[in-house]
């Protein structure tokens, strides 16, 4: 991990950025195959204003949106809605195991609606999120793998 | 059978109701060729596809004629859209004419797609690191490897029976039902794998599973088939898939799940798009696909009340038999209003409102927003009948 994302701190814009640039590296999107998806996170604060950050999987390419200004309009496919210390805790637990563990993966903290919940107004582009479950999961765990290997040697 | 037959001309010979002109081959070997199909080709010359970001994608070739996909092609045949066809080319026998049959407007992004994400359940499921569970717990994962191992290849069966029907015009639609075709193949067989691999085996095959399957395969149209598969049957396993990766017990279950979620969504984004393009085009076949659906939540109302489908979830979610007979069906609870709930949004997605129809019976409706008195009495006179 580079200083500049070592030092991106979470939640912020720079923290996506910092995330989507190491994922582009370490991700084999070839082998993953295409993914088109915009996919916010919109993390809710006790007596805070909510905090969304949007990212975009174009083709076999990834950018971050950063902090999104205006949540509509990102006109995001999915957005995953949860309180900022569920994120954190996610987050977390990759960086301790190198990836998620059982309990922490994207699916698993999302299925019940609870503690995160996958929303969107069309269910066709909801179920985006399920038809690139592979890819958001090596997205999210690029947060804890070695700069410019592979996540995982898997598809 | 076709066969050689000699005609008075001795240069042509006579196969079937065609005729090999012999002369032709004398001319050929005196480079005097005919090359009619090259200064006359008869179809559309100097329209050039121009790749996208992701390559030479279906969507980059639908440019000029040839991306006009006919509402009902002229012939039944096998030559390919946009070529110029021989007038004497036999029928191929097709059933499925009319475009909205098979149509979706996402169906050449989803082969694309299907192409782009394949996986291998040999190569891609990190084998080594299967858990040795405890034995109720490897009971619970077999047998929820079982059903799923039996239901994936109804998904299969049914686009491989009716892909010969399907003109070829529509090419890019038979062209994603192969895709679907590999996909369940596979299905098939990572959850037979997955099944052997810890040394439980299979478990049971139930009747009621069957019936279902044999819904599907018996269907009489493709409009009945798909929407009790791709939107019906698949939407409820893409959910199956969901809560498999959330209780599953190791690495090797994780990464089993969310690539079979992957294909699953595929193919239930075509079934909701495809039912959209259909009811769009003609809206008075919604009664007909309330009645194909009708009977098809039916049976899974009988599904969702059967042990060998139900408890193998509970237990994994509770962590084995002696915690799931505590927290009862809680976990299965959850799993049964998401299912239902997704379903529901789709059908409405699509353009057929199944709130205020849906046949299940009260006690599996509890927590579902919306549902109409009507489809609950329904569903509960049914059950008491």
């Amino acid at each position: 991990m580079s200083h500049d994302e070592a030092a991106a701190t979470f939640p912020s814009g720079a923290f996506f950025d910092a995330l989507a640039a190491r994922a582009s590296r370490v991700l084999d999107f070839e082998r993953l195959g295409f993914a088109e998806l915009r996919l916010a996170f919109a993390m809710r604060e006790p007596e805070r204003a909510t905090r969304s950050f949007g990212v975009v999987f174009d083709g076999y390419e990834l950018s971050s949106s950063g902090e999104l200004e205006d949540l509509s309009a990102f006109d995001a496919d999915a957005v995953v809605e949860g309180e900022l210390a569920t994120f954190a805790e996610m987050f977390d637990n990759i960086a301790t195991h190198g990836g998620a563990d059982l309990q922490h993966t994207f699916n698993a903290l999302s299925l019940a609606g609870v503690p995160l919940e996958v929303k969107g107004d069309d269910p066709v582009r909801r179920d985006r999120v399920f038809r690139y479950a592979e890819t958001i999961q090596q997205f999210l765990d690029a947060a804890a793998a070695p700069t410019g290997e592979p996540a995982t040697a898997g598809a | 059978m076709v066969g050689f037959q000699a005609v008075p001309d001795q240069r042509r010979i006579a196969v079937g109701e065609l005729s090999a002109d012999l002369s032709y081959l004398e001319r050929a070997a005196k480079g005097q060729f005919d090359l009619g199909w090259l200064k006359e080709p008869g179809t559309e010359w100097g329209v050039r596809a121009t790749p996208s970001r992701v390559g030479l994608t279906l969507r980059d070739i639908a440019v000029g004629s040839y991306g006009e996909v006919p509402e009902r092609p002229p012939r039944r045949t096998m030559a390919p859209r946009g070529s110029a066809v021989d007038e004497d080319v036999p029928d191929m026998g097709y059933t499925i004419n009319d475009k909205a049959q098979v149509w979706s407007d996402n169906v050449m992004e989803l082969y694309e797609e299907a192409v782009s994400r394949q996986w291998s359940a040999t190569r891609d499921v990190p084998w080594s690191e299967l858990a040795e569970l405890p034995p109720d717990l490897e009971h619970a994962m077999c047998q929820l490897a079982t059903v799923l191992s039996e239901v994936e290849m109804v998904a299969a069966d049914f686009p491989a029976k009716w892909l010969w029907r399907i003109n070829h015009d529509f090419v890019e639609a038979k062209m994603f039902l192969c895709t679907q075709v590999m996909d369940e193949a596979r299905h098939t067989e990572v959850f037979r794998k997955r099944a052997l691999a810890g040394g439980g085996g299979l478990g049971r095959a139930k009747a009621v599973v069957e019936q279902f399957l044999k819904l599907i395969l018996d269907a009489e149209t493709y409009d009945e088939g798909s929407a009790l598969m791709h939107l019906l049957g698949e939407g409820i396993v893409l959910s199956l898939f969901r809560a498999g990766e959330f209780l599953a017990p190791s690495p090797v279950e994780k990464r089993i799940f969310r690539l079979c979620m992957q294909d699953e969504a595929r193919h239930v984004a075509y079934g909701t798009m495809h039912l959209r393009y259909r009811l769009q085009r003609d809206p008075s076949l919604a009664e007909d696909f309330h009645a194909y659906l009708d009977r098809g939540e039916e049976l899974i109302s009988v599904l969702f009340t059967t042990p060998e489908v139900v408890e193998p979830t509970t237990i994994l979610a509770a962590g084995g038999v002696r915690q799931a007979e505590e927290l009862a069906l809680g976990a299965a609870d959850i799993l049964r209003t998401r299912v239902i709930e997704e379903y529901l949004e789709r059908c409405a997605r699509a353009g057929l409102d199944r709130r205020a129809r849906i046949r299940l019976p009260g006690p599996l409706l509890e927590g579902i927003a919306g549902v109409g008195p009507a489809g609950r009495a329904t569903a509960e006179a049914s059950h008491v009948a």
